[in-house]
């Protein structure tokens, strides 16, 4: 198994000695990179060149290249290897090696063999040693595999170049329905493993769906619902209008479901695209938008409902033939450090949904943040924004393991928030029933613990106060699962999240589903949107099913 | 970006690379103080169909049968299926395969500077076949660097692979040395010394390379030249020198399909497994099972 250098010499000394030899390569030709060598330190020259040749033509070898390995079963010397080799496309019998298809192949790709240094074309004999034609094919393109939706973005980003922004639009909203919003706050995954990265810079993916998206608001265009024939009459319910909930009621609606109500506690609907992400990074108006058009592809949204307050879980049960629970991570997380019940202290996620809905917050002084997550940035922005005269944020490890995107750290530095790194909180100073700072401690960046993180130690001593006259937690959120009770049997993880199959979202109760931050624990809105949407496939294949 | 393009087989330049991503345009930092206005502004169209046309839609078949068109003896087939082998075997051999693992180093997040390269890829380079003729150029012009700096950086892997890759570092600097005998060559490794020592012959026969026991820790591009700075720490005190290119030596490790077959077997391998007796086998707990050394 491997036919680089060690294969190749091992598959001819076991077919030297009489034995029938399978040499199995995961690539489409084998040879390897390494030029094989003894050490040459010592004396001479000892490079070592693979005897591709003598492989392909000696009769006890059977080369096998494009092979994944499905299972390996047995033992004692008795053992079965079960292969699939992917097509190259090319009959190989018939080929007469003209090299004719490379001269008028149009694609010039990223030559993986050679380690990126030079282009090759999508129909290629990939080491010129070998002669092995094979049609570089694949499923899904690297963006589209990266991006949690899996947004055809091959497509979308070509309908722009050509200046169709409509078709373009279109393709985004075969998936997700929140084109202006995402296309605002994604941390775009898929752009890091963009291919053009590798020679440059990477294509600006998350951008351009905005653009596209802003493009159809700007010139006035009310955009198409299109719904199927065929129709459901099931009721569903969706607990929580954040992009899982919306995302799930777009998508069974466009498999036909007349019936999708969405809950949503607060006033609005947005979840944490409305009140978590903050005004500046995503206008109300836009957020409106997005979720009009979910509304009007006949979802009712029922807003200022809180399901366990207002509603009871049993009785949405009794109501709706399926439930999903998308209610998000809104609880902060505390700082486990005294006087942290103080008042002046407040929860970062709290700070930021109460200037969302317009309700009162400090707003006045010097102010610390804890944390060094996109939350923290955010509460660090807004600050600044609404009138502290100053926003420290205090993180344990060095802007380098900031969990929060690069972007969003440069920006709240131009905008004039502090930051301190290395630094962690001890206590909340406490003064006539207030806060007034927070005692910190100088730390050092030790060993790495086992999430591979360097882990901070403590430097004796080095003890110091921040002031402030407002203090922030923004160290993480875990979702308010007190909708439901104990009786009703659902699972939940660290993040008292609710636990689910993870490729179904079905939680352990019939008929319940789970799916965004309330199913993954806090993460990024795409991935949210990935939820829902697979939520509804497996709502729909459970209703069906029954039926 | 020119270089392999002009030596490779059948190139087309790419006109445009390398160029800069669109710049999302913002509002001003003094206007965003009292108030919630949006930061971001967005593009203009001409900026994102610009943009747009950047991608190089994956330069992977699109199917548009061009070369099933050309092909004369009708080989070039679209529909051929995948195709399912079942091996009946006595005897398993498994090689170590080779994934390289980007070292990290501070000044190159993300591997950005154009004149600093893997080892895997200067292998290519002084490979015959590869993209350069056997001799080793900067990506971002095409000349011939005439300072060379091989470096490898902390780890996290262990002290055989690290030694291994050394190997694989030393091996690939007298190569280029002796290809390129007025190129100048360092190589900078914490480990050398305990390298050297480990040596029976030593590194005295190797001429024209100096060996540096050192740790580095920033790389940054200067200038219009960019070439590459890199700070280093030499017996207790900081140096820097600047070099046309830098070679990072990769961290070796077993891709997923050695490491998942090895696990299926229930053999437990790491890449070091494959390293020391070389060009043999090592016969593994379970009966058929082996070990090809890496050569």
């Amino acid at each position: 198994m491997g036919g680089g250098a060690a294969g190749i010499h091992a598959a001819l000394s076991e077919a030297a000695a009489g034995n029938k030899v399978y040499l199995v390569e995961h690539f489409p030709s084998i040879g390897g990179e390494r030029i094989a060598r003894d050490r040459i330190i010592g004396d001479g020259d000892a490079i070592y060149v693979p005897d591709v040749a003598e492989v392909k033509s000696h009769k006890k070898i059977e080369v096998l290249t494009s092979a994944d390995v499905g299972a390996l079963i047995g033992e004692n010397g008795k053992y079965t290897v079960k292969l699939r080799c992917r097509t190259p496309r090319v009959d190989r019998e018939k080929c007469d090696d003209c090299g004719e298809c490379i001269k008028v192949c149009p694609i010039h790709m990223y030559d993986d063999y050679n380690e990126g240094l030079e282009w090759r074309t999508a129909i290629d004999f990939f080491n010129s040693e070998s002669g092995n034609y094979n049609i570089f094919k694949e499923d899904l393109p690297v963006c589209q595999q990266t991006c949690p939706i899996n947004l055809d973005i091959r497509t979308y980003v070509g309908q722009i170049a050509d200046g169709k922004f409509a078709e373009s639009l279109a393709t985004i909203r075969q998936k997700l329905p929140f084109p202006l919003s995402i296309g605002r706050v994604c941390p775009h995954p898929c752009e890091a493993e963009c291919n053009r990265g590798h020679k440059d810079e990477p294509i600006s993916i998350c951008f351009l769906k905005r653009f596209v998206a802003d493009y159809e608001v700007n010139s006035g265009v009310t955009p198409n619902v299109q719904l199927t024939k065929v129709k459901y009459p099931e009721k569903i319910a969706i607990i929580g209008g954040g992009p899982s909930g919306l995302t799930c009621a777009y998508h069974l609606s466009l498999f036909g479901y007349e019936n999708v109500t969405v809950f949503e506690a607060l006033p609005e609907p947005g979840g944490m695209l409305r009140v978590g992400i903050p005004e500046y990074r995503l206008p109300k108006e836009i957020l409106a938008n997005d979720i009009e058009f979910v509304t009007r592809h006949g979802v009712e949204i029922r807003a200022g409902i809180r399901v366990g307050k207002d509603i009871s879980f049993d009785d949405i049960r009794e109501e709706y033939d399926a439930v999903l629970v998308a209610i998000g991570a809104h609880k902060g997380v505390g700082m486990r450090v005294k006087n942290e019940d103080a008042e002046g202290v407040f929860e970062g996620v709290k700070f930021l949904r109460d200037v969302a809905l317009d309700n009162e917050v400090p707003n006045k002084g010097t102010a610390v943040v804890v944390g060094g997550g996109n939350v923290a940035m955010d509460v660090a922005r807004t600050g600044i924004r609404i009138g502290f005269n100053e926003m420290n944020v205090l993180y344990r490890r060095t802007r380098n393991e900031m969990p929060a995107s690069p972007w969003e750290v440069d920006a709240a530095e131009r905008e004039g928030v502090n930051f301190h790194f290395l630094v962690a909180p001890q206590e909340v100073i406490v003064r006539n029933g207030r806060a007034v700072g927070m005692k910190c401690l100088r730390v050092r960046l030790g060993d790495p613990d086992a999430s591979g993180r360097r882990k901070p130690v403590p430097v004796e001593g080095s003890g110091f106060v921040m002031k402030g006259d407002t203090i922030f937690a923004a160290i993480g959120q875990v979702t308010d699962n007190t909708l439901v009770e104990e009786k009703h049997g659902f699972q939940f993880g660290r993040k008292l999240n609710f636990q689910v199959n993870p490729n179904t979202f079905e939680t352990d109760v019939e008929g319940v589903f789970a799916s965004g931050d309330a199913a993954t624990g806090a993460d990024i809105a795409i991935r949210a949107c990935a939820g829902g949407k697979r939520a509804a496939e497996s709502i729909h294949q459970y209703l069906r099913e029954k039926e | 970006m020119h270089t392999y393009e002009k030596k490779g087989r059948y190139i087309i330049d790419f006109e445009d690379i390398p160029s800069k991503r669109a710049e999302m345009p913002e509002i001003a930092v003094e206007d965003r103080k009292g108030n919630f206005k949006e930061v971001e502004t967005g593009f203009a169209e001409d900026v994102a169909v610009a943009e747009a046309k950047r991608c190089l839609s994956c330069r992977r078949c699109l199917g548009c049968a061009l070369c099933w068109a050309e092909c004369k003896p009708e080989a070039v087939n679209f529909d051929l299926p995948d195709k399912d082998v079942d091996l009946y075997v006595d005897k398993i051999i498994l090689t170590s395969g080779m994934e390289c693992k980007m070292a990290r180093i501070s000044g190159n997040i993300d591997n950005k500077h154009m004149n600093v390269v893997t080892d895997l890829q200067v292998e290519r380079m002084l490979a015959d076949t590869g993209p350069s003729n056997g001799l080793i150029l900067r990506p971002q012009d095409g000349e011939i660097p005439r300072r060379i700096a091989f470096v490898q950086t902390l780890g996290t892997v262990g002290d055989k692979i690290r030694a291994a890759t050394l190997i694989f570092g030393i091996n690939e600097a007298i190569i280029a040395r002796r290809r390129m005998d007025d190129v100048e060559i360092s190589l900078i490794s914490p480990n050398m010394e305990a390298f050297k020592t480990s040596l029976e012959t030593g590194l005295d026969k190797v001429s024209g390379i100096s060996f540096i026991s050192g740790t580095v820790s920033a790389v940054a591009e200067v200038g219009d030249s960019r070439d590459i700075e890199v700070t280093y720490e030499v017996d207790g005190s900081e140096k820097l020198e600047t070099f046309g290119l830098v070679v990072l030596l990769t961290q070796p490790q077993l891709p997923p399909y050695i490491a998942d077959a090895a696990k299926q077997l229930g053999v437990e391998v790491d890449y070091s497994s494959f390293l020391g007796n070389q060009g043999g086998m090592v016969e593994r707990d379970r009966a058929g099972i082996m070990l090809a050394q890496d050569l």
